[in-house]
């Protein structure tokens, strides 16, 4: 198992798959390779991208070496064998396109055992509402690039407010422009200052 | 004193009569549109109404010739995905022209690497202006405002060959095709410019970047020192060779893990130095010195807020800044459509006052 979380943590995209198959070949059961070796090595790389050992680049490579190591293990996986930990809906607001950041954030919630609803980009206020109500998430993710876009977000608080269903989840939002007082300010729960922190946000609200 | 000997006597810190008035990277085009219909007369350019100093480019092409053919694959009531010059295709809003979300780049595998060089031959003619000559060297050389040269863009040129996803992995599963795309960039460059930098006495030269957000920059220094600063050393070095003594880069974002290469790489002048993801240019100068010039850092969030806030954020640096010179106040990157007409007025009325306290 220690060689796939290394594989993981040393960005070994040709040594990943290799890792993946002797575990699978040892007899270790695919959820269990994906549970206490990618995911706990992702959990690494994050910590190294909070003390700027790694930077995007990395956290971008780290998650296309999981997905390398997914291609072997997803044959062996079984439905439900992932035991989810939370569901987070994630998208960028109405008018942003631009959607770098909020996929890192979804690779890495994956990692972390988060099933995800991925609304994509340019998500207007009745769709996060629709989420909310037919696919039960625990957390809204929502993302903007500009401050002409993040004012998108107070617009989505106030839709939930009004169709009553708010307080059914907790809502982080991200981006370059977003600030802790922001989110204060329009009613949010949290405002995530990078992925990492804001993943290890979510799982503190599901833990 | 002209606006040339300013710029000049501002970058090495020689005591100008006042700092240069510049908005070094504009305006979204909604901002203007917006103040319109705040008072900004019809038809008429915020260079013209606020008097802004002149500078100026000479035009070289650094896109791909041919270019790419531009066309639209397909368009509703609220987006258009397009084919654009540079060969990437887009998904854009018809609503806003900020940024678009990025569909396909032209570089996948090194066969599309192989090919797309073919549009980059730095001695086509047609990458100057046709006008180009002695009269167009006279005037530059003799203008009574600064003229710069564009370096193009090494790590922006291979994201946009490649696009953010695949460079990033391409640093691991391809480290031979990144560095020989940053080579070429060079190589490209020191040719391209060498008719230009021989014959004009250029003022500054401006590389673009845009390679960090506001948690750092998108690569580590690891990555910039092993395939960045070479290039960055043979360009500026050529560029330097011929007089060329101000070397900026544009980057937004949190650039601080970088800086140092930056310098180490021959540049000396960073921009627009953005507040919000933590660039603050009195801390910059007290930790690298006069060496680099900086230009921006006035927080845009500060205009869409108040009066009080945009005094609050002028009064807080310019004082030391001006003073110190080598600086050049600007808004920390496009003025955004959420600052109404008044509050960049007034932003210019206290820039105004400031920049003569030299």
């Amino acid at each position: 198992m220690g060689k796939i979380r290394d594989a993981i943590v040393n960005l070994d995209i040709d040594g990943v798959q290799t890792a993946c198959k002797e575990a699978i070949e040892a007899g270790i059961p695919a959820y269990k390779v994906v549970g206490d070796g990618m995911s706990k090595g992702m959990v690494i790389v994050g910590e190294k991208y909070e003390n700027n050992e790694y930077f995007l680049a990395e956290l971008i490579m780290a998650g296309e070496v999981m997905k390398e190591g997914m291609i072997v293990l997803e044959p062996h996986l079984k439905s439900g064998d992932l035991k989810k930990i939370g569901k987070v809906a994630i998208g960028t607001v109405r008018g942003d396109l631009h959607d770098i950041g909020k996929n890192v954030v979804v690779t890495l919630l994956r990692a972390a055992g988060f099933d995800i609803v991925d609304l994509g980009v340019d998500v207007p206020s009745e769709k996060w509402v629709e989420t909310v109500k037919e696919d039960n998430p625990d957390i809204l993710g929502m993302s903007a690039l500009l401050t002409t876009t993040m004012i998108e977000m107070e617009s989505v608080i106030k839709a939930l407010k009004e169709a009553g269903v708010r307080d059914k989840v907790k809502i982080i939002i991200g981006g370059a422009p977003i600030t802790k007082e922001y989110a204060e300010k329009i009613g949010a729960d949290a405002a995530a200052r990078d992925a990492v922190q804001g993943v290890n946000v979510c799982k503190s609200w599901v833990a | 004193m002209n606006a040339r000997e300013r710029f000049r006597r501002t970058m090495h810190y020689e005591n100008p009569d006042r700092l240069p008035f510049y908005q070094f990277i504009g305006f979204w085009s909604e901002t203007i549109n917006r103040w319109y219909g705040e008072g900004l007369p019809t038809g008429m350019s915020v260079q013209d109404y606020f008097g802004f100093d002149k500078r100026e480019m000479i035009p070289l092409d650094y896109g791909p010739i041919p270019q790419f053919v531009p066309k639209t694959l397909h368009e509703d009531e609220r987006y258009r995905t397009e084919v654009r010059t540079n060969g990437i295709t887009v998904k854009v809003l018809k609503t806003n022209t900020s940024m678009p979300g990025f569909i396909e780049f032209p570089v996948k595998t090194r066969a599309d690497w192989e090919n797309i060089k073919k549009r980059y031959d730095p001695k086509d003619a047609r990458r100057y202006p046709k006008t180009w000559g002695d009269e167009l060297i006279d005037y530059y050389n003799t203008v009574d405002h600064p003229v710069g040269i564009h370096l193009g863009s090494c790590f922006g040129w291979a994201r946009f060959l490649m696009g953010l996803q695949k460079l990033a992995v391409s640093f691991y599963r391809e480290p031979d095709l990144v560095h020989e795309i940053m080579d070429f960039w060079a190589d490209f460059t020191v040719e391209l410019i060498k008719p230009a930098v021989e014959a004009v006495n250029f003022d500054f030269a401006t590389i673009w970047e845009d390679m960090a957000y506001k948690n750092g920059p998108h690569i580590s220094p690891r990555q910039f020192r092993e395939f960045m600063l070479p290039s960055y050393k043979k360009v500026t070095e050529y560029a330097k060779s011929n007089g060329i003594d101000i070397i900026m880069v544009d980057t937004d974002g949190n650039h601080e893990a970088i800086t140092a290469l930056f310098l180490k790489g021959g540049v000396n002048c960073l921009y627009p130095l953005e507040v919000r993801a933590g660039m603050d240019a009195l801390l910059i100068r007290k930790k690298y010195g006069r060496e680099l010039r900086l230009v921006g850092n006035i927080d845009k969030t500060a205009l869409v807020r108040d009066k009080d806030a945009i005094k609050k954020e002028i009064d807080s640096k310019l004082p030391f800044l001006v003073k110190d010179q080598g600086y050049i106040p600007s808004v920390d990157h496009c003025v955004p459509a959420d600052v109404p007409f008044e509050h960049f007025k007034y932003y210019v009325s206290l820039i105004k006052q400031y920049i003569t306290q030299v």
